[in-house]
């Protein structure tokens, strides 16, 4: 149920690795930042989606602000 | 029972992340965070239904619920500051790390400053009984 977030940016971590080692090894070394830089991101926006959920409950169990 | 799911989860995350630390060391802080917090998320879960022994403590002994508001509010804080400042010191930036502690001891004396006051003025009303 919550386990599948982190498996899944576990296997966009290493698809992104694999793809810049190819874009490595075709020297095409610009490509390979670019997609690394992507899987970031997309890795970041899925962490962030969770941090709200978190700062959400959190304001709902302590009705703080 | 549930404790078995939240170590469950725990190594998974320490495992996750200390796989793609090699390769790329930013994602594995993605999934440290992730797993840090499933593992607060669960745990909300449980402290949910003690808050609200915490109020009918409150209303049965007349304490005013202000205080427990503030008590409350000072447990979230306490839960953050130590979320953060864990991940950010689990990611080499401890000074960071102790930033993020020092403002959460500031915030929370901030904002238990109305339990003083009332400390205050209940000893000042004993005061002048004697």
């Amino acid at each position: 149920m919550d386990i599948e977030v982190i498996f899944k940016i576990a296997a966009v971590g290493i698809i992104v690795t694999i793809v810049c080692q190819i874009l490595k090894k075709s020297d095409r070394e610009d490509i390979a930042t670019i997609v690394s830089l992507a899987g970031l991101i997309i890795v970041l926006a899925v962490v962030l989606d969770m941090v709200v959920d978190l700062f959400d409950s959190v304001r709902g169990i302590f009705d703080l602000f | 029972m549930e404790i078995v799911r939240i170590v469950g989860v725990g190594l998974v995350t320490a495992v996750a992340a200390l796989l793609l630390r090699g390769s790329k060391p930013e994602l594995s802080f993605a999934i440290t965070i992730a797993g840090a917090v499933i593992i607060l998320l669960f745990s909300f879960d449980l402290l949910r239904d003690t808050f609200g022994v915490f109020a009918e403590i409150g209303e049965k002994t007349g304490i005013d619920s202000e205080l427990i508001r503030i008590m409350i509010k000072i447990v979230a804080i306490g839960y953050l500051v130590e979320f953060a400042a864990g991940i950010v010191e689990d990611f080499g930036s401890k000074s960071i790390a102790d930033k993020l502690v020092f403002a959460g001891k500031v915030i929370i004396f901030s904002v238990s400053l109305p339990v003083l006051q009332t400390m205050v003025s209940l000893i000042g009303s004993f005061l002048e009984l004697i």
